[in-house]
């Protein structure tokens, strides 16, 4: 078997990563993305770095609504790139992005999906909904290698012992076992602990961290998985040391992995939220019906719906060139005076909004178009947001506990499914409460960042904690919007 | 001393309001057979002109050209009619479409008609249907009915008024008082304030007890033009004053959430020109759909200072016998709200109190009043003003 080493020199020592993690019922692959690639590009702000060209999307969500990321992150024209929903698929979109044809530095990789049992695989089975989404931004000057996906295999009936194999999987990546300083995230299905300890016999001068458990056939999406492992290592790469992160694969004895030379300038990341506003876990369990049931509410066509997606998904409203008032949604005319010529689309803030009220809708008081969606989560919270002095949206209230939220509290806006109408998913923005500080600032290492405290655990988690979470079969193939016609 | 008055109402009628056994047809007879029989010198069926239906269509029963069916059950079948829908305020507007048939001149005697059959839907169709009069695109879709639109409101006024519980439920107990004492009123059923603030939450801060019930009923009212009423009564009741206003449709674009635009517009048009100002008003009829409702009604119509509508809710004054009562019949909280037929009803009780025939609860000496009628959460209002003859 030929070795078959991906190379890519990066010319500017920048590295930036916006990720987050939430479980909801009202995420997939598409809100995902969009919502850690808007974490990201808010991140960037006052950093010169310049607008997307193009977008490698490592996920579950179809090619038909490639236009859709562009709509929703307001970049005309992106070129959208798609790779399977796992590993070596990440692999493969950072090797892409890490090649220069102009485009440096104006290329991101977002591995984002969910995992929930198919409906067909659940049958009436409770199952754990889960969602993730890590958005990383290449630039110049990171030695990156990819060591592809099953190319280091054993022969069948030949199984090396564990420090054989890692000694290969070094040899394969270019890096000397003995000799090598740097860090290594090691992914595992079995045995973590004996894992461990192969590793530190075989490279006595890497530090390595074995996360494990054993699989199941629901939980956490692979290319998510493997896009936080990689940020774990990225995190930790300050000096010129090597990485590698890489996942082993049950039943082939295969490894694939991805190294990274240090070092990686950090200029920040984003996390979640305090993780005691996310609701527990168990509220996000669907039943297949749930999954499939369909709206019998109010309607709202397709063609309308496609009318005003702007506004819908980035809260674009308009301004009057002749009064100045700024209104939301924008209906092509000024509120104020009439005005109908020249007004301008504005983008409104979508973060730091004060809640001007909010109600909490209990079971039974919804509208029959989320009977579905209360059958899972409960309560729900709506609140009237100020986005500019007497301007307002109405947003329902996500990744909370319902019953908290205050009058004058502060709220961002997020894209997220809203309901299924016309056998498609309809998106638009929700609103999830801001804890004070839980942005950091650039160049902020993120105390409370997804790895080390909402997903992971920190990077001395003991092993056997995370055999605590069924891990997965990917996200299921989800309903999409149409191309506008 | 203002303008002459511009209809009169020489008869009315009204079912009971509650889950009733009669259907939307029944319904429509039993009112319409009532106010003709309720003209003190008679009314032959034939001297009717013009019809004016008002509702919603709940649950979808006849949607389209409904008006014909009131026609043929109102015995004229063949006479003009239409349907006048504004949501809940249906009722205001179809009163106000049949005060200018006949002040124009152009009818002498026509018939409103106010209907809802609301209780004979499944649970799921009829949860659909409640919501159908809001904003769809950004209320409804981010998950609001009109009892969380009015949580909303009820929720800012407190945060720019300060607690509220106490007048909110004190709107209820007041009303739940005044239903004990009209027999067609859904609940005739006293509660106490701690009841009313321990019932479940439906939309926080409103529980149940905020909330009016889902109701099935009929109204009608005979509506004459001024100078020929005296045919049919010796004590019509005249209509002095008529306005009605709207606005956006989602609150989210209202100057704001603690107002009712529509409702003060519609009052100001209605006292414009009319023979007296609020100060003589001896009673109101206002829609409380939701309790915050009723305080709101008090401070949009001019009644009570902004943010004091639940002090002098408190305070006693809305209640029989208090300095201003405010609906003697129960409101849309006890008597109920049967969507097309509220406007009407309140009306309805207008003429019993003016012609002093509301019995356990009539209104000492009540020569004036108001009926404000509201279509979902203010996108559109309707105000009359009433003399006795
Ligand atoms: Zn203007």
């Amino acid at each position: 078997m030929a070795r078959s080493i991906l190379s890519a020199s990066l010319v500017r020592p920048a590295w930036q990563l916006g990720s987050f993690r939430v479980e909801g019922p009202d995420e997939d692959s598409f809100t995902l993305a969009v919502t850690a690639l808007n974490r990201l590009g808010r991140q960037l702000q006052g950093t010169g770095a310049r607008t997307l060209a193009r977008l490698h999307v490592v996920g579950s969500c179809s090619p038909e609504i490639d236009w859709a990321f562009s709509e929703a992150l307001g970049i005309p024209g992106l070129d959208v790139r798609r790779y399977p929903s796992n590993a070596p698929g990440l692999w493969g979109a950072l090797a892409a992005a890490a090649h220069d044809d102009g485009t440096a530095g104006r290329e991101a990789v977002v591995a984002a999906d969910t995992a929930t049992l198919s409906p067909e695989a659940a049958g009436d089975r409770r199952v754990r909904h889960s969602a993730g989404g890590v958005a990383f931004l290449l630039s110049k000057e990171l030695g990156l290698s990819v060591l592809r996906h099953g190319f280091r295999g054993h022969p069948p009936g030949h199984s090396p012992s564990m420090q054989g194999a890692i000694t290969g999987w070094l040899e394969a990546l270019g890096l000397s076992p003995h000799g090598s300083r740097g860090e290594v995230v090691f992914e595992v299905e079995e045995e973590p602990d004996r894992w461990q300890a192969a590793w530190e016999q075989a490279a006595p001068g890497i530090t390595v961290t074995v996360v494990g458990g054993p699989r199941v056939d629901v939980g956490r999406p692979s290319a998510v998985e493997a896009a936080l492992l990689l940020w774990e290592l990225a995190r930790r790469l300050r000096t010129g040391d090597t990485g590698v992160v890489g996942q082993a694969v049950r039943g082939r004895n295969g490894f694939s992995a991805f190294r990274l030379d240090g070092p990686v300038r950090w200029l920040g990341s984003w996390g979640t939220g305090e993780p005691g506003l996310n609701p527990p876990t168990d509220k996000f369990l669907i039943r297949k019906s749930q999954l499939d049931a369909v709206s019998q509410g109010a309607y709202l066509p397709h063609p309308t719906y496609l009318e005003n997606l702007a506004g819908r998904w980035r809260l674009v409203g308009e301004r009057c060139p002749r009064c100045d008032t700024l209104a939301f949604p924008a209906r092509g005319r000024c509120r104020s005076c009439g005005r109908s010529e020249g007004l301008r689309s504005e983008a409104l803030p979508r973060v730091g909004l004060e809640v001007e009220a909010v109600t909490t809708i209990s079971p039974g008081a919804q509208p029959t178009e989320f009977d579905s969606m209360v059958e899972t989560v409960g309560a729900y919270d709506v609140a009237v947001v100020r986005l500019q002095p007497g301007v307002r949206a109405t947003f329902q209230v996500t990744d909370a506990v319902a019953g908290r939220l205050r009058v004058g509290d502060r709220v961002a806006a997020v894209l997220r499914r809203l309901y299924p109408m016309e056998g498609e998913w309809r998106y638009g923005l929700k609103a999830i409460p801001e804890t004070p500080g839980s942005t950091p600032r650039l160049g902020e290492r993120d105390p409370k960042s997804p790895a080390r405290s909402a997903r992971r655990g920190s990077s001395s988690v003991a092993p056997r904690e995370r055999r605590a979470t069924p891990r997965g079969s990917g996200g299921r193939a989800e309903r999409r919007p149409q191309r506008p016609r | 001393m203002g303008r002459p008055p511009r209809a009169a109402i020489v008869g009315a009628g009204h079912t009971r309001f509650g889950a009733l056994p009669e259907g939307p047809r029944r319904l429509v007879r039993d009112a319409v057979d009532q106010a003709v029989a309720s003209v003190d010198r008679g009314v032959d069926r034939e001297s009717i002109q013009e019809l004016f239906l008002s509702t919603l269509g709940f649950s979808g029963w006849q949607l389209g050209n409904a008006a014909s069916i009131a026609a043929e059950e109102a015995g004229r079948p063949g006479l003009p009619a239409v349907r006048v829908e504004n949501a809940c305020a249906s009722g205001g507007f179809a009163l106000r479409l049949a005060v200018d048939a006949v002040a124009s001149g152009r009818q002498d005697l026509v018939l409103v008609v106010g209907l809802e059959k609301m209780t004979d839907v499944p649970h799921p169709r009829r949860r659909y249907w409640l919501g159908v009069s809001g904003d769809t695109e950004w209320e409804r879709l981010a998950g609001l009915t009109f009892a969380g639109v009015y949580g909303l409101m009820a929720a800012r006024y407190a945060a720019e008024y300060g607690p509220v519980r106490e007048a909110l439920s004190e709107v209820a107990v007041k009303n739940h008082a005044h239903g004990v004492l009209n027999p067609n009123a859904h609940f005739q059923k006293a509660v106490t304030r701690e009841q009313v603030s321990a019932g479940p939450p439906v939309a926080a801060p409103l529980g149940l007890y905020d909330c009016c019930p889902v109701s099935d009923g009929a109204a009608a009212l005979l509506v004459a033009r001024p100078d020929v009423a005296r045919r049919f009564t010796d004590s019509p009741v005249y209509i002095v004053g008529s306005g009605a206003g709207s606005d956006h449709l989602a609150v989210q674009e209202r100057s704001s959430l603690t107002r009712i635009d529509a409702s003060r517009a519609a009052a100001e048009e209605a006292f414009r020109g009319a023979p007296f100002d609020r100060k003589r008003v001896d009673l109101l009829e206002v829609h409380d759909c939701f309790t915050i409702a009723e305080l709101l009604a008090l401070e949009d119509l001019g009644f009570s200072p902004r943010g004091g509508a639940g002090k002098l809710t408190l305070s006693g004054a809305t209640r029989l016998g208090g300095r201003l009562p405010v609906n003697p019949d129960g409101g849309l909280k006890a008597k109920g709200h049967p969507i097309g037929a509220t406007g009407v009803s309140q009306a309805y009780e207008v003429f019993l109190q003016l012609r002093g025939q509301a019995g356990a609860r009539q209104v000492g000496d009540a020569q004036r009043a108001l009926t404000h009628n509201v279509g979902g959460s203010g996108a559109t209002a309707a105000v009359h003003l009433f003399s006795g003859g």
